[in-house]
């Protein structure tokens, strides 16, 4: 049957009373490409997205090509009646049970067979990755799985904005930006070239409505005469229950979907202008390694309801103590999560690593904003003698203390400086520690 | 007056047809001898030429309210009338008892339409409650039905049959009064169901009724189209049918009717639905009953007074201290004021009911 009157195309749906047909609009349905090849149309070679012109660029003649409009929304099709068509769905998705079943069931980790359609070859790639290049004749093919709901495929991506080229040099003077790191570090190592990485990330929004009940501490310093008929003054705490209310809006938390990255590092990366998301399209990854996510959805949520645990509850001790209030104990509070909804992206990142003394050391950069973050070694002699040196004004102190007559004064400034040396070390020896990773 | 009946073939009875002068009703009347109409309860039938035969109808729903049950309710009925005219009483409205048949028309229509909606359809989504007490988070969590709209669309090519359309203009008012008729349970008809009953004629033209009808297969074909869809509701539905050739046929609905004369004499009809037993009909309080009992209140009264002041001369002159002269003056007084009080309630009863409330039932 056909409909000339009717949205086109259509797709026949099952209907429950005879004679009456149910038809919805149907998807412009693109023929799914298990892989998609980028051959050059002009000299068929193999094109790469160019991060420097936004488009796809012959690596053997400088062809360049826009990326294609597949993968963008479908245009909307033309309705029958002047109807007022219910809004679009918004880009973020709700927890819906069938899509919460079928991520937890349908992600069967196995490999991928392609046949590489330059040179022929055969391959098996791991299932979570979601681009290749041809190790033999070196194009570039983008895997894309197909899921029943395409929500469980990436939906939108950040296109990157820096190249490997570009983080050779801050890197080099990031190397050598810290006096802990050994002298020779940055003449020393030799980097590894950094790769593009798409990374999968889960991004999350919620409404979290918060109602506290807490007991609040006010301090009040009182006057009084001691037994000995001494003034004194002395501070006692009155505690009276108090609740309150705290609201916040959770737009784009984001959690990693990869195993792989340290998530330390990850977390101190997570600026990302959302606003210049685009739709995904397989263009984009053209010789740019890209990950599926590993973490599932409703792993990832628990990650982040656990950031947002951790908010509400600090907003909430935060909002106990405003007023005159000093101290807060018994906290409790019962928070409620709305409009919980959530997106599957691929984020830009560039990944390189060095090796010294035999320790892999990684590096990460925000393939938008360019902000690095890595690992680097200590010189732990550096720190030694830094740790010796702290000690020497304590030990002269005590020294003073011994040749002196008077040894009190001396004593006790000795002991003085050798906590403030102690608490020094222990503070920097964290930050060394956090340095190496 | 005495009317020979007439062989109606396709209904399988012998039966007069008969017009009201008083409703304009027309029937098909089984027993002609009363010459009351059994619809308004005025005895102006009259017979007219049954010219073509109506056609039979094609289904009846039956009188399903017991005797018993029907006294019940004229009972409670009664008793909500202050001062029930004399001809009330439940053995009177039992004997007059007639079993009615109203007309109701049943169409069969095939349609063709393309036909588009939004269609609701639920999904349920996960939610969460988050607790942290005695340092400790846990985590409640929610399943909640959500609805979403969606653009549904198809052609229809179906004969829809049986859609009810008024065969009686004044049927809506009077559905209104008396409760709608629940119309599953048809039985197909048979010359049995009219044994001691009567049939009102459609009166209601099938163009006028079609005009009804379309709202109602609208309003069908709407909801069947969200049944096909599998939603849970619809909207915005639009559609351009085309109808194919009706097919008119009528239903039998079940009433009774039967009445009082109010103190005037004047038929006070009484309508009881034939299903649930309602009913409905005017509540006419008898002023003369109401009248009655104000004046024998009032010579009481009189006579109390008349006794009350024989003694009062003597507690005028001090001989007498007795109270009994003031006790019967007051006693006097409240009789002549709940007689007045009475006669009032009567009237205003009345009142009430012809104004607003013209017409009322009783469950």
């Amino acid at each position: 049957m056909s409909f000339p009157d009717f949205p086109q195309p259509a797709e026949e749906l099952p209907s429950l009373v005879d004679g009456i047909t149910v038809f919805r609009t149907a998807e412009i349905q693109t023929e799914h490409r298990k892989v998609v090849h980028f051959s050059c149309p002009n000299c068929g070679g193999n094109k790469a997205y160019s991060t420097a012109s936004g488009a796809l660029t012959c690596t053997q003649c400088g062809y360049e090509s826009p990326p294609s409009p597949e993968g963008k929304a479908a245009p909307e099709a033309r309705p029958a009646f002047s109807l007022p068509i219910a809004p679009a769905p918004e880009q973020k998705h709700e927890f819906r049970h069938e899509i919460l079943e079928e991520a937890r069931t349908s992600f069967v980790p196995g490999n991928i067979d392609i046949s590489c359609q330059d040179c022929g070859v055969e391959l098996t790639i791991p299932p979570q990755n979601l681009s290749h290049t041809c190790p033999f004749c070196n194009s570039h093919q983008v895997i894309q799985q197909k899921r029943s709901d395409n929500a469980l495929s990436p939906q939108f991506l950040l296109p990157f904005a820096i190249t490997g080229e570009d983080c050779v040099a801050p890197a080099r003077a990031w190397l050598g930006s810290h006096w802990l790191v050994p002298k020779d570090l940055q003449e020393a190592v030799k980097l590894r070239a950094f790769e593009q990485v798409y990374v999968p990330y889960w991004a999350f929004d919620a409404k979290a409505e918060a109602n506290w009940k807490a007991e609040v501490g006010y301090d009040e310093t009182e006057t009084y005469t001691d037994s000995e008929g001494n003034t004194r003054t002395r501070t006692t705490t009155r505690w009276r229950w108090e609740n309150g209310y705290q609201g916040r809006s959770i737009d784009n938390l984001l959690v990693p979907g990869s195993f792989h990255l340290d998530d330390r590092l990850l977390t101190r990366l997570q600026t990302f202008p959302m606003d210049s998301l685009q739709p995904y399209n397989p263009d984009f990854l053209a010789g740019i390694s890209a990950q599926a996510y590993e973490v599932s959805l409703e792993d990832a949520w628990t990650q982040g309801r656990s950031v947002i645990r951790d908010r509400m509850k600090e907003a909430c001790r935060e909002d106990a103590l405003s007023g005159r209030a000093d101290k807060v104990r018994h906290l409790s509070l019962d928070m409620e999560l709305e409009d919980e909804a959530w997106q599957y992206l691929l984020l830009p990142f560039l990944i390189s690593s060095f090796q010294y003394e035999g320790r892999q050391y990684q590096m990460i950069v925000n393939g938008r904003t360019g902000d690095m973050v890595g690992y680097r070694p200590i010189d732990w002699q550096k720190f030694n003698l830094v740790a010796v040196l702290a000690f020497i004004p304590a030990l002269l102190a005590m020294l003073g203390a011994l040749l002196t007559g008077q040894p009190e004064v001396p004593f006790f400034i000795g002991v003085g400086l050798a906590i403030a040396a102690g608490f020094y070390l222990f503070t920097l020896h964290k930050t060394a520690k956090s340095i190496e990773g | 007056m005495s009317v020979s009946p007439v062989s109606f073939k396709a209904w399988g009875i012998s039966a007069q047809l008969m017009g009201c002068t008083h409703c304009q009703s027309v029937i098909l009347h089984t027993d002609g001898k009363d010459g009351i109409c059994p619809y308004c309860l005025q005895k102006k039938l009259t017979p007219i030429d049954a010219g073509a035969s109506p056609n039979p109808p094609e289904g009846v729903l039956q009188h399903q309210v017991t005797p018993g049950e029907i006294s019940r309710r004229l009972e409670k009925f009664q008793s909500e009338i202050p001062f029930t005219p004399t001809d009330f009483n439940l053995d009177g409205q039992l004997k007059r008892l007639r079993k009615l048949y109203l007309p109701m028309w049943w169409i069969d229509v095939p349609v063709k339409s393309p036909w588009q909606a939004e269609v609701g359809l639920e999904y349920t989504v996960s939610s969460h409650q988050e607790v942290f007490k005695n340092d400790r988070w846990s985590t409640i969590e929610k399943t909640e039905s959500r609805v979403d709209w969606e653009t549904r669309f198809g052609q229809i090519d179906h004969t829809w049959d049986n859609i009810p359309a008024p065969a009686l203009t004044y049927f809506r008012g009077l559905e209104t009064k008396i409760g709608e008729f629940y119309l599953e349970g048809a039985q197909p008809y048979a010359p049995e169901f009219l044994e001691k009953a009567e049939v009102l004629l459609p009166d209601h033209s099938t163009e006028d009724a079609w005009r009804e009808a379309t709202y109602l297969v609208e309003a069908h074909v709407k909801e069947q189209c969200q049944v096909a869809a599998e939603g849970v509701g619809i909207r915005n539905f639009q559609w351009t049918p085309e109808w194919g050739e009706r097919n008119w046929t009528h239903l039998l609905l079940p009433i009774y009717t039967t009445y009082y004369l109010d103190d005037e004499g004047e038929v006070c009809p009484l309508y009881i639905h034939g299903q649930t037993g309602h009913i409905y009909g005017r509540k006419q309080a008898s002023l003369k009953r109401a009248n009655k009992r104000m004046q024998a209140l009032i010579s009481g009264a009189v006579l109390l007074l008349i006794l009350a002041i024989l003694p009062l001369a003597g507690v005028i002159s001090g001989d007498l201290a007795d109270p009994l002269p003031v006790f019967g003056g007051i006693g006097g007084l409240m009789l002549v004021l709940i007689g007045i009080q009475g006669r009032f309630r009567a009237e205003r009863f009345n009142e009430i009911q012809q104004s607003g409330f013209l017409w009322s039932g009783s469950s």
